[in-house]
């Protein structure tokens, strides 16, 4: 099947997504894009491989998770990079089609992400554009029945957002924890050791870097909705139901971005389906956990049962992940 | 088999390429093969063995003589404006990686600065483009199901660059399809001809017209400068400012 999955993000917390850093700040990616009259302008963008990469650990979180029967499942380096990464191109396999479509038939997640395997290069099924905020600049690109505010120019939902990071070497009610390097450690039997010279010690604090610091980051404001389009091309059930198998995973801890370990970037999503030619549906809800359609529940459940047969396959044959990509299985 | 002129209209106008040739004759071949051989694409190639090339069947007008035949269809013709490098990135997953590798009697070790595992930073060369046309001459409703089917052009689709929000197919009453590469012993470059174009065995010498039309020859007006002041490679005045 061929379509697209939209998808609007709406902000719950600030989003961090850094394009350039000068010194201590942090400004947000952007990117040059047309206006209504087809002139150039930078407009923040938050890029499609980030979700790419995002949705890609999640899907290979999942069937890990899932292949393991509850515990995790550990695969070698090799896998793992190919999994979460896409691998690499490099060794000796040779282009072999009939491997690929049966990589393609056993690895659902490598198929629509794609990946490198030997010197193959198995192209992905999905196309994960960028997400683009719902303003001023970019009102003539998102389609009307997305909500958010189209008379505020994009530059007006950023703000900056300071931080301290404390230097807890230098907090006297921390510093008992603290090995004192001026009191020369001397044991049972041992040589005392020379007294540090104080100015060559001076010199040293001075050369060692400050610990203690101020930053600023900017970010995309709280409530901002953002608009994004994935594409996908000849994709069967099994391989939509990957897809979903890995949002449900993201939407464990709906985060976008970067700095989720401070809160930012949690977001609220509302996922559309349509197939080319073909009416536009609901498809999946992220928001505290996730909802999800028929026809996302049917996709997924044909995924749970493929990855369930192939655990219990992996049940009896550990290496069974390493040589369905080596192309040892048996055909 | 008519004229006709080809517009793509673009989304965010964003599109990665590094010399806005953009033949359509190769994105319609590439949407053939999806239809009628989809096998192909199971897998990318850097080379295909002349044996095992498949010659797609396109609506189109063939031109030229034997090997140095191609079809009638032009590049890309519009005005980008603006050049801009960005960057993508990919790197190795330590927090994901403690938990799912298992590196058995290896020491659990992982090089990201060089080597299998090296973490990119990759430069990526894009132009904004509000719209691109071709003009060729073909089928137009042959043509019209092939091009419907184009979501994206240029590079890294899969991140979503290139994409194209509407086609537009109409008769044109001139034959602008020589607006591309072609065949000519005389000509100042090897370079593809027809699909796939990155084929390197199949280049030809041809020459490409020194057309204004062509996005490829387009050239995108540098952004005004600021005004100079004080210009302090001029020894004097830095010593005088002082």
């Amino acid at each position: 099947m061929n379509g697209k999955i939209e998808t609007v993000f709406t902000l719950l917390s600030p989003l961090s997504h850094i394009g350039e850093i000068i010194g201590p700040n942090s400004y947000l990616a952007t990117q040059d894009m047309l206006d209504a009259e087809g002139n150039p302008i930078s407009v923040f963008a938050y890029s499609g491989n980030a979700l790419r990469g995002m949705w890609r650990d999640a899907g290979a979180e999942y069937m890990l998770k899932k292949l393991g029967s509850g515990a995790t499942l550990q695969i070698p380096l090799e896998l793992f990079y190919l999994f979460f990464s896409g691998g690499a191109i490099g060794g000796d396999q040779a282009i072999d089609i009939d491997q690929a479509r049966r990589i393609r038939e056993r690895i659902p997640h490598l198929s629509i992400f794609g990946g490198g395997v030997g010197n193959m290069l198995l192209p992905g099924k999905l196309s994960v554009g960028e997400a683009l905020p719902v303003c001023r600049e970019l009102a003539h690109i998102i389609p009307d029945y997305v909500s958010g505010n189209r008379e505020l120019s994009a530059r007006q939902m950023t703000t900056e957002v300071s931080y301290s990071r404390k230097d807890d070497a230098k907090d006297d009610l921390l510093r008992p924890y603290l090995q004192d390097v001026d009191v020369p450690q001397i044991g049972p039997g041992s040589q005392t050791a020379l007294l540090p010279d104080p100015e060559q010690e001076k010199k040293k604090e001075k050369k060692e870097n400050p610990q203690q610091m101020r930053y600023t980051m900017e970010v995309f404001c709280r409530g901002a909705v953002l608009w994004q389009e994935t594409f996908f091309r000849d994709l069967c059930e099994i391989e939509l139901g990957a897809f979903v198998a890995a949002v449900t995973k993201w939407a464990e801890n709906p985060c976008i971005g970067g700095q989720n370990r401070i809160g930012m970037g949690r977001v609220k999503a509302e996922m559309s389906f349509q197939l080319f030619g073909e009416e536009k549906e609901p498809f999946i809800t992220v928001s505290d956990g996730y909802l999800l359609t028929d026809r996302a529940r049917e996709a997924k459940s044909r995924y749970d049962e493929f990855l369930e047969r192939y655990a219990g396959y992996l049940e009896e044959n550990r290496e069974g992940l390493t040589k369905a990509i080596s192309g040892k299985v048996a055909k | 088999m008519k004229p006709m002129k080809i517009t793509a209209y673009m989304r965010t106008g964003k599109i990665a390429t590094t010399d806005l040739y953009l033949p359509l004759d190769a994105m319609l071949e590439y949407v053939w093969i999806q239809q009628n051989h989809p096998e192909l694409l199971e897998v990318s190639r850097s080379s295909i063995p002349p044996d095992e090339l498949v010659v797609s069947d396109l609506p189109l007008e063939e031109r030229g003589e034997g090997d140095e035949w191609y079809w009638a269809c032009s590049f890309a013709c519009g005005e980008p404006k603006r050049e801009e490098i960005i960057y993508w990135h990919k790197r190795f997953d330590f927090d994901l990686g403690t938990e799912y590798i298992d590196f058995g009697d290896r020491r659990g070790k992982v090089d990201v600065k060089s080597g299998h595992y090296k973490n990119y930073r990759m430069p990526l060369v894009t132009y904004l483009v509000p719209k691109l046309e071709w003009y060729a001459v073909g089928d137009l409703k042959e043509v019209a199901l092939l091009v419907n089917e184009i979501t994206h052009i240029g590079k890294k689709r899969s991140q979503g660059l290139g994409r194209v929000a509407r086609w537009t197919i109409e008769e044109w009453p001139e034959d602008l399809s020589f607006l591309r590469a072609i065949p000519d012993p005389e000509g100042d470059m090897e370079m593809g001809i027809r699909p796939p174009y990155w084929l390197a065995w199949q280049w030809k010498r041809a020459r490409l017209p020194d057309d204004g039309r062509l996005a490829c020859n387009y050239r995108i007006e540098a952004p005004p400068q600021p005004t100079v002041e004080y210009d302090y490679d001029d020894e004097e005045q830095w010593e005088d400012d002082l």
